[in-house]
């Protein structure tokens, strides 16, 4: 019965996932829908009600806690909880098309959920499913700090399922594309309304989750330029997804020869310098489930504007655009990254050694429009205004990337919101502080 | 008082203007500018009382005394008038004769050309450094800012001026102010006055050396002119305009075309005729390709689709002007380009990458394993990258497999997938009539059919697609199945045209390919047919001597025979032969008297020298039952003067 229970509810999320993917329009809903249906109907043959719960971010059953579905399905019942549901309930006498509205309402992006879900449900007719927090004390916002943890732990959730993802595929394993698609699809959402936030957690806590952080790093950025350039979701999350595998020919060639004992040869030396070529290899065995994108990104991604980069080309042609993209937000996560207690890489610093390649590295326009989106100083920049005070930016201006929207966070007493766009010539950014140095103190201001 | 003052002045000029109109009717002598002169002369005295002088000032709307301008009642026109004959100011003293007056205003209202003809009128009137009269003249830049219909008389007769006087600076400004006063011109103006043309020659040659941002301009601006005239040029102007269209150089023309086609709603298909005239092949293809990468580099997605429009209207087009060569390639290279915003996530372009970095893999790839992987990969890919007929990338493709077979043989079987796919696109094209670049490569590299011979008898004997490459194939590709080739002849026989097509196809090939074909339709058919096949085999350099003269000798009609002896006649020794042949036939009795008649009216037609001999033996014939043969080779004889 445990794993008839467990094999529901997987079947209920695969079900939202690919309602969230698809519509549940889609003939291809249709199919794990009846799926879930009839699992929960054989299920509730032998009970009147089947009930389930989630705490701490875990899902139980009674007394019994799903700790490998848990692990496995974690941004799934992330989702749940952001929708304010802790606990759920089927009974028998389930129709099919109840069942259907309560998975259309799991899928729907959250800015387009107006009611709490118990109040959805019986407005939809729904008698026979019921679901909602376990602690029920009015209260259908969370606060901005929960928020702000819920969003962290998306980050770490993702940044774990992409370093499972990247795994699978480094040791020829089959990629799970929807649960991918799905982590991206998550983290786009949240992004889109929350860029700042998640733009934060990257520029400050460089969360050390190895070495996939990188991978999801430039996967967030390039999905967010893009959505800035105007691209449909699908293409955003096609370039989400490839930028997650720009690099896997380095981390393909990595564990080999980091493996391999003694001096590497020449050939090895030189196929280090190829992993360009050698990822696009890897991913060529999973176009399948990937599409032709990773490839050619990953192909691509150093060839430079204008093709002068590597790998050399027998026969020419231009970067495609989400590989230019790629590049872009690959440089500037990879130098971000250099920033430690040692050393200071300023974000003005990033921005001129960036500007330096206009041109030779990088498609000049589509630089431009970057810096117009990131800022010189990005979102969650500690720095130091010209009138000595310390402030945090908090929204870039796009027609002027040198004076974003900061808020003032010492001295306490001259605590402000000021947009610099509008101090032109009165106050500006002198410097950014290094988070690990001068800047920590101000960390927890932030 | 100053109104009052200003209101004399304005009945002054407004006299002035009279005694200007008066003066454009009548001549010196007439009693009616006699009279105005004297009138103006007055009046004048009396204005002159009140000021040692008045000066008028010109500008192009009004004239000015006193810094202040005068532009009602007809004084805006005199001051066009006297600004179009360059003057500037005219200044009258206290003490000016009537003889000044008149001599100004009998010049002055002269045409401006004709002012300008005599070097204008200060040079004309020869006014004496004293005179009470005096004229300023306006430097004649100014005046070629009008937009009066007389500009383009003013600026021929500069024009002659600078180009007589050898003025470089003069001749710059006419030609900067050309793009102005073109409006003006028409086609017929070049026709009616030569020696407009030879000045306009002698301004391109005084800018060519020198001046070559110039020299540039203003051929645009010429061939501009033609082209707004283009339903009624004349063929002698196209010469003519040849003239400047020769020195242009492709990306010129291109910027012509790009103008033309986004900013004259009246260029068409007529327009861009004219303009092709004086491209020729090269120059037609370098022209699409300026044009497409001004067409790439351009920022404005809309404006980018407009000219995409009009281009693939002009330009491909059933009836363009431009070789096929040049629409194929031209299409090809539209379709690479992206036409939304520059940023926009282009599928197409993404497909395109991926098979280029497949090749590019392929290149650089030597694990045999890794190989298997890219060739299933550019399966996968394959249904696009035909349907895009990437010429080019075919080209490529096979290059680079047929360069990793040579030096790893064991890849042909890995690769002979790929070969097929090349070789299924590259018959099935062909087999569509589509243009195809670097047919000849196909061709010669082809090695195995991927679409098998009943694909090939099927367009060829049921569907009439008898191109010349599609038999060089069928040849190459299946030369154990002539004989079925053969046999699907001999079933259309009777299809005339057919047969004639299949003749003309076959005339391309080579001869060793054919001659059995040949043979084999020649005996097939009736007497027509058999008549073209000979003529097509007289188009190759070899023969098949026994054949030909199987032709002479057999049962055809003495056309058919002519035809077999002309390909005969080219061997010295073969036309001896013939001679014999057909000649030297015994027959004391006459019996054969006709058929030996025939054969002198064959050696006749085709001028058979070395039958020279037995003609002569014909024509000494004694027996009367011959007399015919006699006088038959007689006449012949006769006419070749022997």
């Amino acid at each position: 019965m445990f794993e008839q229970i467990e094999s529901a509810f997987r079947s209920i999320v695969s079900a939202m996932q690919i309602a969230q993917l698809y519509t549940t329009a889609h003939p291809r809903f249709s199919k794990f829908l009846d799926k879930a249906y009839d699992e929960l109907q054989a299920i509730l043959k032998s009970q009147s009600e089947l009930v389930f719960g989630i705490v701490n971010g875990e899902l139980a059953y009674g007394k019994e806690i799903f700790f490998d579905l848990s692990k496995n399905l974690s941004l799934a019942i992330m989702r749940l909880q952001q929708k304010g549901v802790e606990r759920i309930s089927f009974y028998r006498g389930l129709e099919k098309k109840e069942l259907a509205k309560f998975i259309e309402y799991l899928a729907a992006p959250k800015d387009e959920i107006k009611k709490e879900i118990e109040e959805f449900l019986i407005f939809s007719g729904v008698k026979n499913i019921s679901a909602g927090r376990i602690k029920s004390d009015g209260a259908s916002n969370k606060s901005a700090s929960e928020d702000k943890d819920s969003r962290s732990n998306l980050y770490e959730a993702s940044s774990q399922n992409v370093s499972r993802t990247l795994q699978d595929v480094l040791s020829d394993e089959g990629v799970d594309y929807l649960n991918l698609r799905f982590t991206l699809s998550t983290v786009m959402e949240n992004l889109i309304t929350n860029f700042e936030e998640f733009i934060k957690l990257t520029t400050i806590k460089r969360y050390n989750l190895g070495t996939f952080t990188h991978s999801l790093n430039v996967s967030i950025l390039s999905m967010f330029f893009s959505s800035k350039l105007h691209f449909v979701k699908d293409d955003v999350l096609e370039i989400g997804i490839a930028a997650l595998f720009h690099d896997l020919g380095k981390l393909h060639i990595s564990n080999k020869i980091i493996n391999k004992p003694g001096r590497l040869t020449d050939e090895e030396f030189a196929k280090m310098q190829s992993h360009t070529i050698i990822g696009a290899e890897v991913l060529l065995k999973h176009v399948n489930t990937l599409g032709i994108l990773p490839v050619v990104v990953s192909y691509e991604h150093h060839l430079r504007f204008g093709s002068s980069g590597y790998p050399k080309l027998t026969f020419f042609k231009e970067p495609h655009v989400a590989s230019m993209i790629v590049a872009i937000c690959d440089v500037y996560d990879a130098l971000y990254q250099k920033r430690n207690y040692k050393n200071n890489f300023s974000p003005d610093l990033i921005y001129d050694i960036m500007l330096k390649e206009r041109e030779k590295v990088f498609d000049p326009k589509l630089l431009d429009k970057f810096f117009s989106m990131m800022g010189v100083w990005p979102v969650g920049a500690i720095v130091s205004l010209s009138d000595k005070r310390i402030a945090v930016v908090r929204e870039q201006n796009e027609d002027d990337i040198w004076s974003p929207k900061v808020e003032v966070i010492s001295p306490a007493e001259a605590k402000e919101k000021i947009d610099l766009k509008e101090k032109k010539g009165q106050l500006k950014i002198e410097f950014a502080l290094n988070p690990w140095v001068e800047g920590k103190e101000y960390l927890a201001l932030i | 008082m100053e109104n009052e003052k200003e209101a004399i002045i304005e009945e002054y000029l407004r006299n002035l203007k009279i005694t200007f109109t008066t003066s454009s009717f009548y001549s010196k002598d007439h009693p009616s500018f006699l009279r105005s002169v004297e009138d103006f002369k007055q009046k004048t005295d009396e204005i002159l009382m009140t000021m040692p002088a008045i000066r008028v000032g010109v500008t192009n709307t009004a004239l000015v005394v006193d810094g202040k301008e005068y532009k009602k009642k007809g004084m805006d026109e005199l001051a066009v008038l006297l600004h179009s004959r360059k003057i500037k100011s005219i200044e009258i003293k206290r003490g000016v004769s009537i003889e000044e007056i008149s001599s100004f205003m009998s010049f002055a209202s002269l045409r401006a050309r004709e002012i300008l003809k005599a070097g204008g009128i200060v040079h004309a009137l020869g006014l004496a450094k004293n005179a009470s009269l005096v004229v300023e003249e306006l430097d004649y830049s100014q005046l070629l800012k009008d937009a009066g219909e007389e500009v383009k008389d003013i600026w021929i007769v500069l024009l002659d001026h600078a180009v007589n006087a050898k003025d470089q600076k003069k001749i710059n400004d006419l030609a900067d102010a050309f793009g102005n006063v073109s409006a003006k011109f028409k086609v017929a103006d070049f026709n009616e006055n030569k020696d407009l043309w030879g000045h306009i020659e002698k301004l391109m040659s005084a800018l060519k050396e020198s001046e070559k941002e110039r020299f540039q301009k203003f051929n645009k601006d010429i061939v501009k002119l033609f082209l707004r005239e283009k339903d009624i040029c004349p063929q002698d102007s196209l010469k003519d305009l040849e003239k400047f269209t020769k020195d242009m150089a492709s990306n010129e023309l291109a910027d012509i075309l790009m103008e033309q086609m986004v900013s004259n709603e009246n260029f068409d298909a007529t327009s861009f005729k004219l303009l092709s005239k004086f491209m020729d092949k090269k120059k037609q293809e370098e022209v699409v390709s300026s044009l497409v990468e001004k067409l790439k580099s351009s920022d404005d997605p809309e404006g980018k689709q407009k000219l995409n429009k009009r281009i693939t209207e002009l330009f491909l087009s059933e009836d363009s002007p431009i070789s096929e060569i040049s629409r194929h390639a031209l299409g090809s290279l539209l379709k690479n380009i992206a036409f939304e915003s520059k940023f926009a996530f282009n599928r197409n372009f993404l497909h395109i990458n991926y098979r280029f970095i497949l090749l590019n893999l392929l290149v650089s790839e030597k694990d045999q394993e890794m190989l298997a992987q890219i060739t299933e990969a550019l399966y996968t890919e394959w249904e696009k990258i035909a349907q895009d007929r990437d010429w080019t990338y075919f080209r490529n493709l096979h290059e680079v497999l047929t360069d990793k077979i040579e030096h790893e043989p064991a890849l042909k079987e890995m690769f002979n997938g790929l070969f097929e796919r090349i070789f299924s696109v590259f018959e099935e094209a062909l087999m569509l009539r589509e243009t195809i670049q670097y047919q000849d490569y196909f061709v010669k590299v082809i090695d195995f059919s991927a679409k098998g011979l009943d694909f090939y008898l099927t367009k060829i004997f049921d569907e009439g697609i008898i191109e010349g490459d599609i038999l060089r194939l069928f040849l190459k590709l299946f030369p154990e199945q002539t004989g079925v080739f053969l046999q699907r002849i001999e079933l259309k026989h009777t299809d005339v045209e057919f047969i004639e097509k299949l003749i003309a196809g076959l005339k391309l090939l080579d001869f060793d390919q054919v001659v059995g074909i040949f043979e084999s339709i020649f005996n097939a058919s009736n007497e027509f047919l058999k008549i073209e096949v000979l003529k097509a085999m007289g188009s190759f350099s070899e023969s098949d001597p026994e054949f030909l003269f199987s032709a002479l000798t057999g049962n055809g009609s003495a056309d058919l025979k002519i035809e077999a002896l002309l390909i005969i006649m080219r061997d010295p020794e073969l036309s001896k032969r013939a001679a014999k042949l057909l000649l030297d036939i015994p027959d004391f009795w006459g019996l054969k008297s006709e058929k030996i008649l025939e054969n002198i009216f064959i050696v006749r037609q085709a001028h058979l020298k070395e039958a020279g001999a037995y003609l002569l033996s014909l024509s000494r014939n004694i027996f009367f039952w011959r007399r015919r043969v006699k006088e038959a080779a007689k006449q012949v004889l006769g006419e070749w003067n022997v």
